[in-house]
């Protein structure tokens, strides 16, 4: 076969393109960034990360940013420590606050201190709900800024309320209040609980934690190193949830948030705590009147910040920390927190964009998002703020469960959870 | 007669040792190594500690209940799967109409991933809407159990999810035993006029028993494999009910970070499962009658 000089100069033509396009696009500048996020709640959030990622590589042409979906909060951990350990560390990575300890425990982490310097410091990080700020403020650096961000909620069937007699505008605001509206709403027929008065989730140490704070609670000392998991705030917490349960009947002994949502929506369930990341789920099933309110009060509001924060890696050259800091710095500004927090339904965690019009049409379309922003004004950074913090939770968890199943007192199974805290945290005192 | 020629043969198990080295002896001598070593706080690398993992291991509360968790499980998975394997066997290993729709429905859950299964049981098990419940109250039974999230449903259900799983497999192995005892000897204990049990105690087990034997020995390391279940079903919990030794090595390794503790929990997973098998073979050898 023949080739036409016109073909000829084609070719030559490409490939003379071609080179020049390679060439700046391998300009020594570029900088590549892997950058680890799950999803927490639902499947569709990881496009959205990703066409921010996307977005984001088209308007810096000498950064590319491979944002890689890798399960849940457990597993992203998983996939960052063990590539950190075989010397290929990621170099930003969503993870939850508890994680973070862990992370610096194990000497993984590096502070962006100096990056929030060279952006002007306090000026900068004004905007950030402090709450979430100060969940990464570890030993007094900053570790990472917010972006998936929470904190409990009431959510509560107006029917069911009216059905029971209760005022649907003043939902219980302490927790004697909740008792008693929990005892009124749970329906039974003979051993048989056909609708719970409410439902908490018993699979992490989350509003445990959340009970103890409305205590006046103080879960840890500010080095991480020593927990005061058996003090009386957090026994008089763990024995509220066991009167509901025990006591009253009005609260199954043991839900995840996934069903405790499932249930709320099927009215099997009267009120639940759970995290505004349920909202979509109770907004797209729920055939009845519902709404959202902050968490009753003990002897104070408390709420405890929920959720994951983007922290920078160690490893790799300046410029790459760099480029990792433009992309964090991008991602949580005013513009990408309004997109994020429209899409994914969870807080708004920067204060400057709560009159910002695409929010305000949002709060239009869903209220109760908007009602939830109230538990903001009492969050707390969410416990354990520990080393170890996965094995200090898990041993609160066990207390939970164990107190609630009956087979040990709320006092002596959080004695247990505290003792198990101290065997963990001994090699970092 | 030609010369052997030890090479070739070699060559011919080299593929299989080149996956057992990379894939079983490397992290064998890998995980032993790492359980005489603990992380340093603050810092990426580890230290060496002497047996201090081991010393952790047998003096943690946690440990023992979960040891007393898998023995458990263990026991009576094998039992049941095993018994009902056996049972499933002698009853299908008759050719009607419908035992090959039967074999195959029995043997299915083998061939599904036990990760979808246990997904499918947790709907089953759900307190509120699931099946198992709605039925034990249309039966007039206590229908209000949370099957996995009390103690000790939550045991019970993940026995039934390996007992569910594992049956049909042992049933397969059972049928391929049955199947190869000869027919010669039913017929004349027949005309013997043996009844129906002595023919199974006196030809049946005893020729099956190569097989039992077999179909033990895997059975028990499967139950000591089993996690998929406990991830899925109820993470361990609640209060670490269902906590087996090899979820217990994944929390501690991968969730805890304790990666020193964890190895030394390997290594003694490993030991006893390399000196069961070893039992195995030398009682095997021993005594277990082979039809020849």
């Amino acid at each position: 076969m023949r080739t036409t000089p016109n073909v000829k100069w084609l070719l030559c033509l490409a490939i003379l393109i071609g080179t020049s396009f390679s060439v700046g696009q391998e300009a020594p500048t570029h900088e590549i960034v892997r950058f680890y996020f799950p999803v927490g709640v639902a499947g569709p959030l990881a496009t959205v990360v990703g066409q921010m990622a996307d977005e984001f590589n088209k308007t810096h042409p000498n950064i590319t940013v491979e944002a890689i979906y890798s399960g849940g909060y457990t597993e992203t951990l998983q996939r960052a420590v063990v590539g950190a350990r075989g010397g290929n560390p990621p170099d930003l990575a969503i993870i939850r606050p508890s994680e973070t300890w862990s992370a610096i425990g194990f000497g993984l982490l590096l502070s962006i201190d100096d990056f929030i310097e060279a952006e002007g410091g306090d000026a900068f990080l004004e905007p950030f709900v402090d709450a979430f700020l100060e969940d990464t403020y570890i030993r007094g650096q900053h570790w990472g800024l917010p972006f998936q961000k929470s904190t409990p909620i009431l959510y509560y069937n107006i029917d069911h309320f009216v059905e029971a007699g209760l005022d649907p505008e003043n939902p219980p605001a302490d927790w004697e209040s909740l008792r008693a509206a929990a005892a009124a709403l749970t329906v039974t027929s003979g051993s048989d609980v056909q609708r719970w008065g409410i439902e908490m989730s018993t699979s992490d140490g989350w509003l445990h934690s959340a009970l103890g704070l409305q205590q006046g609670g103080v879960y840890q000392n500010l080095d991480g190193t020593e927990t005061f998991i058996d003090s009386e705030p957090y026994v008089e917490a763990l024995e509220f949830m066991v009167a509901l349960v025990r006591d009253d009947g009005s609260m199954p002994a043991s839900r995840d948030y996934g069903s405790s949502a499932a249930d709320f929506v099927a009215g099997k369930t009267a009120m639940m705590y759970n995290s505004p990341g349920s909202l979509a789920f109770v907004a797209e099933g729920a055939r009845f009147n519902w709404a959202v309110a902050p968490l009753p009060a003990g002897n104070e509001r408390a709420s405890p910040t929920g959720g994951g924060s983007m922290v920078m890696f160690a490893g790799g050259s300046p410029g790459r920390k760099q480029a990792a800091w433009e992309f964090m710095k991008w991602m949580t500004s005013p513009e990408q927190a309004v997109k994020w927090t429209v899409l994914s339904g969870y807080l708004p965690f920067r204060s400057d964009i709560l009159d910002d019009a695409q929010m305000l049409a949002y709060f239009e379309e869903l209220p109760q998002a908007q009602q939830a922003l109230d538990a903001l004004e009492w969050a707390r950074p969410r416990d354990p703020r520990t080393f170890a913090a996965g094995e200090v939770e898990a041993g609160t968890t066990d207390a939970i469960e164990s107190a609630l199943a009956g087979t040990s007192s709320a006092r002596e199974a959080l004695r247990e959870a505290q003792r198990l805290a101290e065997r963990a945290l001994a090699p970092y005192r | 007669m030609t010369k052997p020629r030890p090479l070739l043969g070699y060559l011919f198990v080299l593929p299989s040792l080149l996956f057992f080295a990379l894939f079983t002896y490397y992290p064998v001598v890998q995980s032993s190594w790492a359980s005489l070593r603990q992380s340093v706080p603050f810092q990426p690398g580890t230290r060496f500690v002497g047996l201090d993992n081991f010393a952790e291991m047998f003096s943690n509360p946690l440990f023992h209940k979960v040891l007393k968790n898998s023995l458990v499980f263990s026991f009576s998975s094998v039992a049941l799967s095993v018994t009902l394997g056996l049972l499933l066997a002698l009853m299908l290993n008759r050719t009607t109409r419908l035992s090959g729709f039967f074999r195959f429905a029995i043997f299915y859950p083998n061939i599904i991933p036990i990760v979808a299964g246990a997904m499918v049981w947790v709907f089953l098990f759900s307190p509120t809407f699931g099946p198992i419940n709605y039925v034990l109250g249309v039966l007039g039974l206590p229908s209000g159990t949370d099957w996995l999230g009390s103690t000790p449903y939550a045991m019970v259900s993940i026995i039934v999810v390996a007992v569910w799983k594992y049956c049909g497999f042992y049933m397969l192995l059972f049928l391929a035993g049955l199947q190869s005892i000869d027919d010669q000897l039913y017929e004349a204990a027949l005309i013997e006029g043996a009844t129906s049990s002595q023919r199974f105690w006196n030809i049946t087990f005893p020729l099956l028993s190569p097989t039992t034997f077999f179909v033990l020995l895997i059975a028990i390391v499967d139950s000591f494999r089993a996690v998929d279940q406990v991830f899925v079903m109820t993470g361990g919990g609640p209060a670490n009910s269902t906590n087996v030794l090899l979820f217990y090595i994944y929390q501690t390794g991968f969730v805890f970070w304790n990666t020193g503790y964890a190895s030394a929990i390997s290594v003694f997973l490993f030991s006893v499962l390399l000196s069961m098998t070893w039992l195995y073979f030398r009682l095997l050898n021993r005594r277990v009658h082979y039809a020849s």
